[in-house]
């Protein structure tokens, strides 16, 4: 397992292959699953890699638990689109950065402020502080779904 | 005058005026309508009426007395200024956006100009025709989410002329850079990239070199910011020092080794769920107020220093000995009722001056740790003090401050008279303004043909409560009792205003 932490916002845990949904759900046929596809907008600066985690609960928006899937793809002007085959139906949350100095974390400013660009799902805005998992979260069902974030520069 | 005891402020105001003001776009809001019911009655409000245009323009304007030649130079001064958005009146005087005005003297005549700051929270607001965001002591109806300081950022507090560029200034997020003829907004100013967005005090301490010392604070993440500019206008460095639980810090101290800034223990609640930030902040006297000392050569050798709770918007000036005793001198307060009291009633139509203020000189010990106050005016409330700009953060005799006479009503806000303080002997001279002419800030300007502090000119604007009109009054500063030695009138009034300053022309 690779861990990318960054201090507060962004711990991304995956597994070797890039799509961490376990194998067995995909034959087990037990829950059903939807096709996600993500679309991130206004990525102004090809350089560096565009980190995705999709978030299945408060806490693991908190860094207290892990992500349903995580992702690193290089950064496609003005769009980056990606698309997830088989994601649990579930009530989940998005949360992008743009990881332009390649350290594997969100930059911060002097006073613990993102200084690179980010976005979160419903592009839901922080009000005195970071966005919260209510105010992100989409519901995934059985039907295809796209979910556009973007990204605050 | 009575002294007001500081009794659970935070919970009646939050009733009165911090929740938010539900209404419809057709409904009057009360505050509105109560503020412009008792202007009819009480002149004195007209400085709080505040500003609907954006600019305002006066040109060759008589002076009574004579204008002194050797005296050439603009004064810039900012405040909040508009306090009425569509339908919504600000709950809290501090609320209002900045207006920026010039007052140029040229060929013996005034031109004055006045102009609104351009910021993200003014354009958006103007655009979508009512208030958008939270302010300090507001909460208007449906406000969008704040993302970070400068989506708020009324830059209404100061203004800060350096190295030939003019910044208008707030405290919670970034100074504004502005034309420094015209006034208008250029943008936000960033020293560089990590501080980009992070709270530039109005309060920055420049020394007669042109070096421009700083602080900041942010309330949540609970850090103290310092600054370090050159003389040109380039950031030097920055430091943040953890200070939890964070309170309000306004202004502080520049000596020739270090920086101090005081932090009173009104402190900030994250938890709170208070509907302003001013409402966030709980007064816990028993906890002291904490002194952060740092060293300006190096920003990561800090000390901490304690002192019973009081409370002070504003230092004059501060100086340290060989010896590491540090003497400074302030307006201060046992406690910031005012804040939750008559700076909000204000806006509704009400006043009832509470608590005292007053002058004192402070000698702060760095061996030993001990702090001893001294009050110079136990009969004058005072504010707004303000030193000749040659003898900052060094040693120094002199203080000017706006005071308020003994006598005045409860129900009068502000300030009537202009005093010299020495701040060693306690010796004061004042000139009072006749009757409902309201005293603002009032500066010392060095005669640079002399020493420091010796002869000089006295320069504040007054409000004419009576007269409907704002007035430029220039004085001898050593003959202040006098009077002015040169007067304007503007034909309007200007909302009271909060501080500025003066640049000499070349």
């Amino acid at each position: 397992m690779q861990n990318f932490r960054t201090r507060t916002c962004f711990t991304v845990r995956i597994a070797t292959s890039l799509f961490a949904i376990p194998a067995s759900l995909a034959f087990a046929g037990l829950a059903s699953a939807g096709e996600l596809t993500i679309v991130i907008a206004e990525v102004q600066e090809p350089d560096g890699k565009l980190m995705i985690e999709l978030l299945p609960s408060a806490a693991a928006m908190a860094g207290d638990g892990a992500s349903t899937a995580a992702l690193i793809l290089p950064a496609a002007l003005p769009l980056t689109r990606v698309t997830l085959g088989y994601v649990p139906e579930g009530r989940y949350a998005i949360r992008v950065m743009h990881d332009l100095d390649g350290d594997g974390e969100l930059a911060r400013n002097l006073v613990g402020m993102p200084a690179e660009p980010w976005g979160v799902s419903n592009d839901a805005k922080g009000n005195f502080g970071p966005p919260s998992f209510d105010d992100a979260a989409f519901t995934v069902t059985e039907e295809p779904l796209s979910v556009e974030i973007t990204l605050n520069n | 005058m009575h002294r007001r005891k500081f009794l659970q402020f935070s919970i009646g105001a939050a009733l009165s005026a911090g929740l938010p003001f539900r209404a419809f776009a057709d409904t009057p809001d009360p505050w509105l309508a109560d503020f412009h019911a008792a202007l009819e009655r009480k002149p004195w409000l007209l400085g709080f009426h505040g500003v609907e245009q954006s600019s305002f323009a006066a040109n060759d304007l008589v002076f009574e007395g004579k204008w002194p030649e050797a005296l050439r130079g603009t004064l810039y001064r900012n405040g909040p200024a508009r306090h009425e958005v569509g339908n919504f009146r600000y709950r809290h005087w501090f609320d209002g956006d900045g207006l920026v005005q010039a007052f140029r003297v040229q060929d013996g005549r005034l031109r004055h100009r006045a102009r609104l700051v351009a910021t993200h929270k003014l354009t958006s607001e103007q655009a979508a025709g009512r208030a958008l965001y939270p302010a300090f002591g507001s909460s208007p109806p449906d406000p969008e989410p704040v993302t970070s300081s400068d989506v708020m950022n009324p830059a209404n507090i100061s203004v800060l002329p350096h190295h030939e560029r003019l910044f208008a200034l707030w405290e919670g997020g970034s100074a504004h850079e502005l034309d420094t003829d015209t006034l208008e907004t250029r943008g936000i100013q960033t020293w560089s990239a990590e501080s980009r967005g992070v709270s530039f005090s109005a309060h920055p301490r420049v020394e007669a070199d042109g070096t421009l010392w700083n602080f900041g604070y942010a309330s949540r993440t609970g850090l103290i910011v310092l600054w370090h500019i050159d003389a040109r206008g380039k950031l030097v460095k920055t430091g943040v020092v953890p200070a939890s639980p964070m309170g309000m810090p306004h202004d502080f101290l520049m000596t020739s080794r270090h920086l101090v800034v005081p932090i009173a223990p009104l402190h900030y609640d994250d938890a709170s769920n208070a509907n302003t930030f001013l409402d966030r902040h709980e007064w816990q006297p028993e906890r002291g107020t904490r002194l952060l000392v740092v060293d300006k050569s190096d920003f990561s050798r800090v000390r901490w220093f304690d002192m019973p709770a009081q409370w002070i918007f504003h230092y004059g000036n501060a100086w340290e000995d060989e010896a590491g005793v540090i003497r400074f001198d302030a307006a201060r307060a046992d406690d910031p009722g005012d804040l939750f009291g008559w700076l909000r009633t204000v806006m509704r139509g009400e006043v009832e001056v509470g608590t005292a203020m007053r002058h004192s000189s402070y000698r702060l010990d760095l061996g030993t740790g001990q702090v001893v106050e001294t009050v110079l005016t136990p009969e004058l409330e005072t504010e707004f003090p303000a030193v000749d700009p040659r003898v900052a953060g060094q040693r120094y005799s002199q203080v000017l401050v706006t005071s308020r006479t003994p006598g005045l009503p409860d129900h009068v806000p502000g300030f009537d008279s202009v005093t010299r303080l020495n701040v060693d002997t306690g010796r004061a001279e004042s000139y009072r303004y006749p009757d409902l002419e309201m005293a603002e800030e009032h500066l010392y300007l060095p005669d640079r043909r002399h020493a420091p502090e010796r002869h000089g000119w006295v320069l504040g604007t007054t409000l004419d409560a009576n007269a409907g009109i704002t007035r430029l009054n220039l004085f001898a500063a050593d003959r202040l009792a006098d009077g002015p030695i040169a007067r304007a009138s503007l034909p309007y009034a200007m909302p009271f205003g909060f501080h500025g300053k003066f640049v000499h022309e070349r």
